[in-house]
């Protein structure tokens, strides 16, 4: 049987993060790795001119199974995942896993590339702050931060954010304001003073957009079609990086349909067990170096089925999210302009206990069917109100940090179920209030009853179910992220955060995974 | 073509109406009319008992007790075909002026909305009254 001297779990940016520390290496990447089987599309334009133009391919915006339609009578899908040409993302993945979760939204992604691509691309860097509950300092990360930002492009400003997302030089110019950000930024500017005093920071944010030429990858020409078509190099996909690498280093071998069910630890190698999607038949796989790179839900189902425990409840992480609905009264009735990058503007605030990060968007990226029903009109009130409010209207997207505690936990069954709760969230609404009053003052009103608190689980940002510690236990990390009790089983997704920020936590996962390939490939 | 089965037959005959009543002045088209008997034919189970042939029958105002029944229960199966009805519509150019502005309209924008949401708080009593007299549901 060959011996590989690594086996990574996984294709999302996690992975192919750390495989990217491990090119000389021998490596192979155990992935499902399903694939869009629609990669001829009609969707060359904004869906708002296709309509307009009568050029909208029923089949890939509402669906032959009226896909888009799915959130009407059943179980709520992102948008993210919800159209025909996306649901490639998540659909494996709800078929190979069964869940059963109290107050906890789960989404999964089985794809090439996992969730990356559904990735809004939000780049920010952690600070030491941020990393307060971490046994790694900024220090320990900040070279694989600057190699990532060089590698796959960040577009963004060093404004009154660079405190929180730090100075850099390599950034991509930021991208264009639409006119609803353009009046905010140009007021916040006049009511500095204010904003300061009141521990509010607004500015753009880092997303790895490609926004001027960068190697072979095309400018990003903005159509808000991120919810309907797949696959674009002019965004961060981990897909089209890991085909690079393999295309590049001939000693890395990919292998898909597998999903990796446990592991065994053996005196000088590790068995890896993986299960073919399409046969059920079981293959075994022999490495130096594990590296579980699956995403935190999969990662912790590995982990626990390896060690059959079917008791143990693993600490659950997520960013609770609320929506704050903004009107600017100026722009009713103005005609939208569709071409445009989301998140417009990022705002950092604080309050005695915690840090938020809030993302502004406009609800011009879905179809108006996902909304409509929210304003409480009669149907031609509602038309009414997409055709001349809608464009008035900012959404906020509040991230509130999470951390550990006793109730919210993940657990796996002996007959394979993942057993997600969630019970103990933080108190909502006091924050949202803050921010709705100042924001008054450049020209944006809202009201509190308006403000929509997601379900757990919204922000796809599942983490800290194997936390890395200074001095580990079982089910927990060292700092190089080596599972506790084993020699050579590195984990480097999400799992290993024992806090989370209120920030996006991808950027922050690649560069702790380039870290831990690193690690691997001197310790080999 | 095979002929059409009665559960469509009623499908046929309630987006006929709900759609006069809501876009008097647009076209059904043939296709619209197919996708939603498909999005019909996929609710067949769900238990909602909002009598929906009585609307028809009555010639009630579908859109204002669509607004009552959805602040009661937004689960309901006429707010769910409905909701239905608006995807399908909005992927066609004939709807392209329902949705979207062509020029920029603060003062219409303004009065039209103040005009509809007026207009929403009379539907919601009509459409509470006509719920009660005719038994909707």
């Amino acid at each position: 049987m060959e011996l590989f001297d690594v086996i990574i779990v996984g294709s999302g940016p996690s992975a192919v993060s750390a495989l990217a520390s491990l090119k000389n290496k021998r490596v192979l990447v155990l992935d499902v790795g399903i694939v869009s089987d629609s990669v001829t599309h009609s969707l060359n334009d904004s869906i708002s001119s296709l309509k307009k133009k009568n050029e909208i391919n029923f089949s890939e915006v509402i669906g032959d199974n009226l896909e888009s339609l799915n959130n009407i009578n059943h179980e709520y899908l992102s948008p993210k995942v919800k159209a025909p040409l996306m649901r490639y993302i998540s659909n494996k993945f709800n078929e190979f896993n069964k869940f059963k979760t109290k107050n906890f939204f789960v989404l999964g992604s089985y794809a090439k590339g996992g969730l990356s691509n559904a990735w809004g691309g939000g780049s920010m860097r952690y600070t030491n702050e941020d990393l307060a509950g971490f046994p790694i300092s900024y220090a320990d990360l900040k070279e694989y931060y600057d190699l990532l930002t060089d590698k796959i492009g960040i577009a963004g400003k060093n404004d009154d954010l660079q405190d929180e997302f730090f100075a850099e030089k390599n950034l991509l110019p930021a991208p264009k304001l639409n006119f609803l950000a353009e009046a905010l930024l140009k007021k916040y500017k006049k009511k500095l003073r204010f904003f300061h005093k009141n521990n509010l920071f607004i500015g753009f944010p880092r997303s790895a957009y490609i926004t001027s030429t960068k190697k072979n990858r095309e400018i990003y020409d903005y159509k808000g079609l991120e919810f309907f078509k797949p696959y674009t190099n002019s965004i961060y996909n981990s897909k089209l990086f890991l085909e690079e690498i393999i295309n590049e280093n001939a000693n890395i071998t990919y292998v898909h349909n597998k999903i990796v069910t446990t592991f065994a630890e053996k005196e000088n190698r590790i068995d890896v067990i993986a299960m073919d999607i399409e046969s059920k038949s079981n293959t075994i796989f022999s490495t130096k170096r594990l590296i579980l790179a699956a995403g935190c839900l999969n990662t912790s189902r590995i982990v626990l089925n390896s060690f059959k425990d079917y008791e143990t409840q693993l600490p659950m992480l997520d960013n609770l999210v609320t929506y704050i609905p903004f009107v600017n009264f100026k722009f009713i009735g103005k005609k939208e302009d569709n071409e445009f990058i989301p998140p417009q503007l990022i705002l950092l605030t604080k309050d005695s206990k915690n840090k938020y990060l809030c993302s502004m968007y406009k609800l011009n990226a879905t179809l108006c069917g996902d909304y409509l029903m929210d304003f409480p009109l009669s149907i031609k009130g509602t038309l009414s109100a997409v055709k001349y409010l809608v464009p008035s209207i900012l959404i906020m997207q509040v991230f509130y940090p999470d951390h550990q505690k006793s109730k919210n936990f993940l657990k796996l069954t002996k007959d394979g179920v993942i057993e997600i709760s969630y019970e103990q969230e933080e108190k909502r609404g006091s924050i949202e209030k803050k921010i709705i009053s100042s924001f008054r003052k450049l020209g944006f009103y809202s009201l509190s009853f308006l403000v929509k608190k997601l379900q757990p689980g919204n922000s796809f940002h599942y983490s800290g179910t194997l936390p890395m510690k200074k001095t580990p236990s079982k089910f927990q990390t060292d700092s190089e992220c080596r599972l506790f009790g084993t020699k050579n089983i590195f984990i480097a997704d999400g799992s290993v955060f024992p806090v989370l920020p209120a920030k996006n936590n991808t950027f922050t996962i690649m560069a702790n995974a380039m870290r831990i390939g690193e690690i691997v490939n001197k310790s080999l | 073509m095979s002929p059409a089965s009665p559960k469509e037959e009623n499908l046929t005959r309630e987006v006929e109406y709900i759609f006069k009543n809501l876009f008097p002045k647009k076209e059904l088209t043939q296709d619209i009319k197919i996708q939603y008997t498909l999005f019909g034919n996929k609710l067949c189970n769900t238990g909602n008992n909002v009598k929906i042939r009585k609307i028809i029958d009555h010639k009630l105002d579908v859109e204002a007790i669509e607004f009552f029944l959805r602040i009661r229960d937004r689960e309901n199966i006429l707010t769910q075909k409905i909701h239905a009805l608006i995807y399908l519509i909005e992927v066609k150019k004939d709807f392209y002026d329902e949705f979207y502005v062509e020029k920029d309209f603060l003062l219409k924008g303004l009065f039209t909305l103040i005009y509809f949401t007026l207009r929403s708080i009379y539907k919601f009593f009509k459409g509470f009254i006509q719920v009660r007299l005719y038994g909707i549901i």
